[in-house]
């Protein structure tokens, strides 16, 4: 295999493990900050115990967060050194600032919260865990103001030698239109991630009939709301960053919906089976209009498709080929929405029993809502994969293409690559192991355990 | 000053401050296994840099970050291609922070002891590497036209390199031993304190043929106008009087010296690099553009 196509498999590999670890760390530390706060209001005993549980459980998985997140800030130097060459006047800066703002934050008040239960007083203790909740979100920005750039790149200049993009505007950067749309969707996203965790872990005992009852129905009622709330707020966010799309990126919706033609008004594939080297259908679906609506909330409204685009850019950026793969795009979107269609399902499910005061389960019903912890990860993991994917061939849209983006042959061989990527591939899998194995088992052994 | 010298300075200010304050938990991480005779003391021992390691780590973050964003072709040059070198670090850094916070998390020996293993190679691997590739700044390294690195891994292993990564490693290792004596009372700040006086010797005496051999292999100390200069000459100071300190029992004034030798690497590197930002780098951006060799 080339240099590119290692390079690649790599990034899909590692930026996507790491998205298993983030989001959680998200949702999670939010969640551990409302159960502390509860537990200063209200001094109820089981508000204590349940920081201490679901504390726990975000450590664990803080930790590979953390670690994986290195990988990601070197491997643009290591892999990707013509990309630093590059944008690194611009990407580099929000990266600086995450860790000088939020990974601080973060790590500073992470250490005082774990080592500082019955030393510190407990208001300044919760103080703490909300510090590293906003800490961590704060974190998702910066990188996701990086990542708008790549997107949709603003406030910049080309070098006179045309060799490298040069900021000239700090403010347009971060207050990239693309970074607003995106940002809540990745908050949400992490809300939800946890929030279904919670009820996940919650019903597991209640299904049990552990001797913790009480205390998991109280995580049970905060859990459904949480995640209702994220679902709810994830799927507006989704929306709003679609309709982004169509401005921004049209290449990747048309992609995601394998839309050969432009069409107005335009239709929602529900199912196609296409042949990407002609650019047609073999066998679809559609629901007329729409797409239109989707994108702009009206039955009428033209949407570009493939063939055009791909015109269009013929003329302003060259010959070449400026299609994704659009069985990832499509795939990738259909696997997102649908997931999320899922939890919408589930968690309206949870808050109907936990408003209901309800907090029996089937068996049939407690499978569900437990394995229903990973539909945010399919979301999460498709929603960037269709996020990355869809922009190619482009590293930066518009700007470079990812095959002039990699390290060349002569520094990072092939060899090089591969070796690299086999020793993260067994360290990775070494970790998916023991996270696994560790989160199962501090979930399982319940409240007493944790103390 | 301009916009490039400022930078160039932070980004050295945070390396500084990351092998500050890395320094003594690679210390404490390399020592573990040789203070402590059960679960319990080990538990000690790496609770002392538990609250410390993350903060600590996020220093080479935000260093990495700041080179990515004010020198984009240092850091692509240097991150492409030290390629093995940082592979083995990446390793190293993810064994060992997971490390911290997996060990506790099951009780059985094995997994103990795979774990403890972890933070001590995870702690060593990286004090010996940073050291050698500091030491490669310094001396140079064959870059090509279009600014990429020419020459292999084993390139960077060159004797210089290695006495540097050993002076590393060692100084790291007593500034654990100086911390550890701090953080921990009866039986193990005893054994801290011998531990400090023992690893005393190889770190003075790396650091020492690490000064000489800089004098010989590179041309930094002309290059700085003092010959030999303040930065040496306070580091051997700092070093030797953490033997005097540790003789009378006084580690808390220990550590201060003991601090300044971990970074005494790090400020001479600085001011290397500081000759290369004001004499070679371009005002434009990063590295100059026209060929060069660094060596």
């Amino acid at each position: 295999m080339d240099t590119l196509m290692l390079a690649r498999l790599q990034f899909a590999l590692t930026s996507v493990f790491h998205f298993f670890f983030v989001p959680l760390t998200l949702g999670l530390s939010i969640f551990t900050a409302i159960m502390e706060t509860a537990w200063v209001r209200t001094g109820e005993e089981k508000y204590r115990k349940l920081t201490k549980f679901w504390g726990k459980l975000f450590l664990i998985n803080f930790a590979v967060g953390v670690v994986t997140g290195i990988v990601m800030e070197f491997q643009f130097g290591m892999n990707w050194s013509e990309y630093s060459r590059f944008v690194g006047d611009i990407f580099g800066v929000p990266l600086a600032i995450e860790a000088l703002l939020a990974f601080f934050l973060e790590s500073v008040f992470l250490g005082i919260w774990v080592f500082g239960w019955n030393k510190i007083p407990k208001g300044l203790h919760a103080a703490s865990i909300w510090l590293v909740a906003i800490g961590s979100n704060l974190s998702a920005l910066w990188i996701l103001v990086a990542n708008s750039f790549m997107q949709s790149p603003v406030g910049y200049r080309m070098a006179a030698d045309g060799s490298r993009a040069e900021m000239i505007d700090f403010s347009a950067l971060l207050f990239n239109p693309y970074v607003w749309k995106q940002f809540p969707h990745v908050l949400a996203g992490g809300l939800v991630t946890g929030g279904f965790l919670v009820i996940a872990v919650s019903s597991w005992h209640l299904v049990r009939n552990s001797k913790e009852r009480s205390e998991f129905e109280t995580s049970m009622k905060f859990g459904a709301i949480y995640a209702f709330i994220g679902t709810i707020l994830v799927t507006l966010a989704g929306h709003t960053q679609m309709q982004d799309l169509i401005e921004s990126q049209p290449m990747k919706v048309a992609a995601a919906e394998a839309l050969w033609e432009t069409e107005n008004p335009a239709s929602f594939s529900l199912f196609t089976v296409g042949n990407e080297k002609e650019l047609k259908d073999v066998f679809a679906i559609r629901i007329p209009g729409m797409l239109s609506f989707l994108a702009y909330n009206s039955f009428e409204g033209e949407v570009k498709g493939i063939k055009d685009l791909q015109k269009e850019y013929e003329i302003k950026y060259g010959p070449g080929n400026y299609i994704p793969s659009i069985i990832t795009a499509y795939w990738s979107f259909r696997f997102m929405v649908g997931a999320g269609t899922l939890m919408l399902l589930v968690s309206l499910i949870a808050l109907y029993k936990v408003i209901r005061e309800n907090y029996t389960f089937s068996p049939l019903l407690g499978t569900l809502l437990f394995w229903s912890f990973l539909l945010p990860y399919i979301a999460n993991s498709s929603g960037w994969i269709l996020a990355e994917m869809g922009r190619q061939p482009w590293i930066v849209f518009g700007l470079l293409k990812t095959e002039d983006a990699v390290s060349p042959a002569s520094v990072v061989s092939s060899t090089e690559l591969l070796i690299s990527l086999v020793v993260f591939v067994l360290i990775y899998g070494l970790l998916t192991l023991v996270d696994v194995f560790l989160l199962k088992k501090h979930a399982a052994a319940g409240l007493v355990a944790a103390e | 000053m301009d916009l490039q010298t400022i930078w160039f300075i932070l980004v050295t200010v945070l390396f500084t401050g990351f092998f500050f304050l890395e320094g003594f938990d690679f210390g404490v991480g390399i020592l573990h296994p040789f203070m402590s005779r059960d679960d319990r003391e080990r538990r000690t021992v790496i609770n002392t840099i538990g609250p410390f390691w993350d903060g600590n780590e996020v220093w080479l973050i935000t260093a990495g970050g700041a080179m990515f964003a004010a020198f984009p072709e240092w850091y692509a040059t240097l991150f492409s291609g030290f390629y093995i070198a940082l592979l083995l670090m990446l390793v190293a850094l993810i064994l060992r922070g997971v490390a911290f916070e997996f060990r506790s998390k099951h009780d059985n020996p094995a997994w103990r002891a795979f774990w403890d293993w972890s933070i001590f190679t995870g702690s060593a691997i990286p004090a010996l590497l940073w050291g050698v590739a500091f030491a490669n700044f310094i001396r140079g390294v064959p870059i090509d036209q279009s600014m990429n690195y020419a020459g292999g891994f084993f390139n960077l292993l060159n004797p210089y390199a290695l006495v540097c990564g050993l002076a590393s490693l060692s100084i790291f290792t007593l500034h654990g031993a100086v911390f550890l004596t701090l953080k921990t009372t009866g039986s193990l700040q005893e054994r801290a304190m011998s531990l400090a006086k023992k690893v005393w010797p190889p770190a003075t005496l790396f650091s020492l043929a690490f000064m000489i051999y800089s004098f010989i292999e590179t041309d930094l100390y002309q290059r700085l106008g003092v010959n030999p200069g303040i930065i040496p000459v306070f580091s051997v100071l700092s070093l030797l009087s953490v033997i005097v300190l540790l003789r009378k029992n006084a580690s808390g004034w220990a550590l201060p010296p003991s601090n300044a030798g971990t970074t005494r690497p790090a400020m001479h590197r600085t001011r290397s690099r500081s000759w290369h930002a004001n004499g070679a780098l371009t005002p434009a951006g990063d590295l100059p553009s026209q060929p060069r060799c660094w060596s």
